[in-house]
């Protein structure tokens, strides 16, 4: 190959490269996007649908309960839909006598742990749920989650760093249907499948699953038998305006994330509020006042390692010495202080440069009318700066905005509104990241993550506006 | 306002402006000592040489173990694998930043890699977790959450704060140089690579640096996708758990010995940045 | 009132361990114009700042010998800031606030504890009419000073300077940056001002210091490369029958 061939594909495959970086985004950015608007999450559920034996579960409202959802309302425990859908409707319950001995068993409660209450209701009020020989008229059934993909525990053990948790349920159809030879096909260890026929069996081999209803799993003995959740895919619109609206319930399980967003803009304010003064008026003694001697070194390596510190240990720190040292606990306060740290640095930095660059002669102009320094800072040189410095700050609220690591220590988890400072306060970033650790469903996150996305980016862009329009006037 | 008044104010502001540079300063002091007062005391109980050599983290075991030796290992791995998988993608885009593109081109691709740079870690670890774990999954088998997952996506994140620093060291190349090179008959090709980035040379090894203590300090991305298993890993594909991720984890429930372990891997989180950075710092003295 | 503005007595300038000018000795006479003229570097530009102490912004500046402004000394007996508000400044590129022509101006003032909006109103349209700009902007004083073209810009800078109520006005090169019209414009100004005000101008242009000027003060460097003043008079009298042979060199384009 010559050199200009040669050169030819070095160049090209420069340009592939530079362009498949800026693509990487762009697939960021729609995938957050388009899962953000569009449902289409994995739901990981410990039980599937299954059927009932002597009794049968009718609503006029929910169309699906769990089994142990259904376990709490036959104890009388559950006098709302909250916490089955997420919906705050309440939940009239009415039991049949003659199918409570079927409920109790299926239930694995005793007959007599099971709530007394009409046998039926004579106009059925919304939100009502019904158990009984058969779905009156005006119901709808409901489909009991009772069945547990039991498999042996060697199946779903931690092998090295691995583990199997979940199946996709194409692949629990795959595995009842006997297509699927190796438990290594779906994520497990290479042991032969084995459909079990019986409990012992299931105890036995080391490859053996069995569906088994939730009543008798319960009943095993720990440590014989393991499960595995089964994975299925909704999809529909996800997020909405009435996310935005919506207080949060549940912790996110259910509902909006109105609290959580105003929580954000009261955090951004406030950051604003503790790092602004400070790094401007850093800014202004490095640039204006100190002599660039010892002083000046000693603070910029100062700032210059405050800029490299990971968040996690700004997050620690924060915990020492706000959440403890000052008895504040997980709060605002403490939340706001840690994070007006790390991005301190950004807004010296930034300042900095901005002053630097008003020139000589303005400062000179003011100076011959007789102003003293402050007067000339404040009235002459930051004005000039104005533009820079605005920039500075955006793009540290920007940061700021994303954070996690330093707050998973220091702000706390409440969703709440923060009325004041002291209150924990639960951030869209921070909301993401639990909603995703604690196992809330992805289609939450990423609806939330489409919010913070556009947040961010609205302060990148009119960050980059800002820098890169010139000066007209 | 009298003539007095205001220089008395010229003179009190002055004061409370030295004060606030001081802030940051303090700040830097006070971390370093708080860090080092909890961490430092695990090693009344915990031997030096068990500590960073072992392996054993046991925290909650009869007779408890606090080895961090594998995930010293992981983050080095991590880190490791995600700057050389980071390296061509953020080399090319500098060199096409600073040399080879000029108006709206140059605008899209300095916007992108901004808004790169501008994505919030969580984000990053939602996006592994739906598109980059799955896709580990079934190339590579085993579950995705894994080191190689948190590599990609670690290559990723670090890939703007390359570009940046390397795009200034090779525009800041004198081009008197490009100049002498192409007056030779050279080829844009062997200019770029004979000429001006060994010319750029102590940038580009600073901006690796600052990736490097970026990727080691990353701690929600990683923890989304990394697996988080404690125990030692033998593949890229296995779990692993990195020190990042090992704080914040444990950090929640641990008491006594165990949190001064959790702090004592923090300072050496710590010093770990402090000495890249340090580096960076060293090479940018020597340039003058 | 005397008609001496200024009184320096053997003055002496150093930047640190560079001597850039020594032993100037001359009086400013009130109500006329001073023009310092010689080539570049020396210490013509040293001396004007000296006047209102602009030095004093720069490190390591120190100096011997007195400067009086009106029989005080400006060292030891004015403080700095009423100084500058007695002795203003215009500077050789334009340099307007980034503000409006109203704020520009009013901007002195302010300092000083105006705040009334009509009186503020009456003495910026004084100073833009001293300085032949009122009739130019009175419609768009809300606009800012740097949209102004530069001889605009100058004549802001020198009304801002006169709002303040100066004594003595300072020009350091002040037509340099600009073109011929706009050079004679504010050359027909400065002979205005300096009826109610005193000026003293460093220009490297010999023909307008013989144009406008009443006194006129000749600085050269010598071997040591310090400034001096070499001769200093009325303007007539040193530029047709200068005293000294160095004068007559540079006018005559010998060197400079």
């Amino acid at each position: 190959m010559n050199r200009k061939t040669s050169d030819k594909a070095m160049m090209l495959t420069i340009h592939i490269c530079t362009w498949l970086t800026v693509s990487l985004l762009v697939l960021i950015l729609g995938y957050v996007t388009f899962r953000g608007i569009w449902k289409r999450s994995s739901v990981e559920d410990d039980m599937i649908p299954g059927t009932t034996s002597g009794f049968v579960v009718a609503s006029n409202f929910g169309k699906e309960i769990s089994w142990s959802d259904l376990r709490r309302v036959a104890r009388g425990r559950v006098s709302s839909w909250r916490t089955l859908t997420g919906n705050d409707q309440a939940l009239s319950l009415f039991i049949d006598d003659s199918v409570r001995p079927a409920l109790a068993k299926a239930l694995d409660l005793k007959t007599s742990e099971i709530v007394t209450t009409e046998a039926s209701p004579a106009h059925p009020r919304k939100g009502s749920l019904v158990i009984a020989s058969s779905v009156p008229k005006g119901f709808h059934l409901v489909s009991v989650k009772n069945m547990v993909l039991a498999v042996n525990p060697a199946v779903a053990a931690l092998r090295g760093n691995q583990q199997l948790r979940a199946v996709g349920r194409e692949e629990l159809e795959k595995l009842l249907s006997g297509s699927v030879r190796s438990w290594s096909e779906v994520g497990g260890p290479d042991t032969p499948v084995v459909k079990a026929e019986s409990l012992d069996f299931l105890i036995g081999d080391e490859g053996a699953f069995m569906m088994m209803d939730a009543a008798s799993f319960t009943g095993v003995p720990e440590g014989l038998v393991s499960s595995l959740k089964v994975r299925e895919v909704e999809s529909g619109p996800n997020l909405t305006a009435s996310f935005l609206l919506e207080d949060t319930i549940e912790s996110g399980k259910y509902g909006g994330i109105r609290t959580i967003l105003l929580n954000t803009i009261i955090f951004i304010l406030l950051v604003t509020l503790v790092s602004a003064p400070l790094g401007i008026a850093s800014a202004v003694y490095l640039e204006e006042y100190s002599k660039r001697g010892k002083i000046y070194q000693v603070v910029s390596t100062a700032i210059d390692i405050l800029n490299g510190i990971p968040s996690i240990i700004f997050g620690l720190f924060g915990m020492l010495v706000f959440v403890e040292k000052f008895h504040w606990s997980f709060c605002l306060a403490s939340g706001t202080l840690t994070v007006s740290l790390m991005v301190l640095p950004t807004i010296v930095r930034t300042s900095q440069d901005a002053i630097h660059t008003v020139s000589r002669e303005l400062r000179e102009g003011s100076f011959a009318l007789g102003a003293t320094r402050i007067e000339t800072i404040w009235k002459v040189v930051l004005p000039a700066a104005k533009r820079g410095i605005v920039t500075g700050m955006i793009l540290a609220i920007g940061r700021a905005v994303g954070e996690t690591a330093a707050l998973i220590y220091t702000v706390g988890s409440g969703a709440a509104l923060a009325t004041n400072p002291m209150m924990p306060a639960r951030t869209l970033a921070m909301h993401i990241y639990l909603t995703i650790t604690e196992g809330q469903g992805m289609d939450k996150a990423f609806a939330t993550a489409l919010v913070l996305m556009v947040l961010v980016f609205v302060f990148d862009i009119a960050a980059n506006r800002l820098a890169t329009g010139k000066e007209h006037t | 306002m009298t003539l007095v008044s205001r220089k008395r104010a010229d003179g009190g502001l002055r004061a409370i402006l030295l004060l606030t540079a001081f802030v940051s300063l303090a700040a830097v002091i006070l971390i370093t000592l708080y860090l080092f007062s909890e961490g430092l005391p695990a090693f009344r109980t915990i031997p030096v040489g068990e500590f960073l050599l072992s392996t054993d983290w046991s925290p909650s075991a009869e007779v408890p173990h606090y080895g961090i030796a594998t995930f010293v290992k992981a983050s080095f791995v991590v880190t490791l694998l995600a700057l050389v998988m980071a390296t061509p993608f953020s080399l090319s885009a500098a060199i096409y930043l600073a040399l080879l593109s000029k108006g709206w081109k140059r605008d899209v691709i300095k916007t992108g890699v901004s808004l790169l740079a501008g994505i919030p870690s969580v984000i990053y670890g939602l996006f592994g977790i739906a598109v980059i774990v799955p896709m580990v999954r079934s190339i590579w088998g085993g579950s995705g959450y894994s080191l190689l997952s948190a590599a990609l996506i670690l290559a990723i994140m670090i890939m703007p704060t390359i570009i940046n620093v390397t795009e200034v060291s090779l525009a800041s190349v004198d081009h008197a140089l490009h100049e002498a090179s192409y007056g030779l008959g050279a080829t844009r090709t062997q200019t770029i690579f004979k000429v001006i980035i060994p010319a750029a040379r102590q940038g580009i090894v600073s901006s690796f640096l600052l990736g490097l203590g970026r990727a080691v300090g990353e701690t929600t991305a990683v923890l989304l996708v990394g697996g988080n298993a404690p125990l030692a890993f033998h593949r890229l594909t296995d779990m692993g758990r990195t020190m990042t991720m090992n704080i914040v984890t444990d950090m929640g429930y641990a008491e006594g010995t165990h949190m001064q372990a959790l702090f004592a891997t923090a300072m050496l989180l710590y010093l770990c940045i402090l000495v890249s950075n340090g580096l960076v710092v060293i090479i940018a003295r020597r340039k003058q | 009132m005397s008609d001496t503005v200024f009184h320096v007595t053997d003055l002496g300038v150093w930047y640190g361990e560079k001597h850039a000018l020594q032993g100037v000795t001359v009086d400013i006479p009130t109500h006329a114009i001073t023009a310092c003229i010689g080539p570049s570097g020396c210490g013509k530009s040293t001396f004007l700042r000296e006047l209102d102490r602009m030095n004093d912004l720069v490190d390591g500046c120190r100096h011997d010998g007195s400067i009086e402004l009106n029989g005080q000394d400006i060292f030891e007996e004015i403080d700095v800031l009423e100084l500058r508000r007695r002795v203003g400044m215009v500077f050789q590129r334009p340099n307007p606030f980034p503000m409006s022509i109203f704020d520009n101006v009013a901007y002195g003032p302010r300092l000083y504890g105006l705040r009334n909006r009509n009186k503020l109103m009456d003495l910026v349209e004084q100073s833009l009419r001293q300085a032949s700009l009122w009739d130019e902007v009175k419609d768009r004083l809300k606009d800012s000073g740097s949209a102004l073209s530069g001889g605009q810009q100058q004549r802001l800078c020198i009304a801002r300077t006169l709002a303040v109520k100066p004594e003595v006005i300072l020009m350091d090169e002040p037509t340099s940056a600009l073109d011929p019209i706009a050079t004679s414009n504010i050359e027909r100004l400065m002979t205005e001002l300096k009826k109610n005000y005193t000026i003293v101008v460093v220009t490297h242009n010999m023909q307008q210091a013989s144009r406008i000027s009443d006194q006129t003060c000749f600085f050269l460097l010598d071997e040591h490369r310090t400034g001096y003043l070499v001769e200093h008079g009325p303007t007539e009298e040193l530029f047709f029958r200068p005293k000294d042979k160095r004068t007559e060199d540079y006018l005559s384009g010998r060197f400079g």
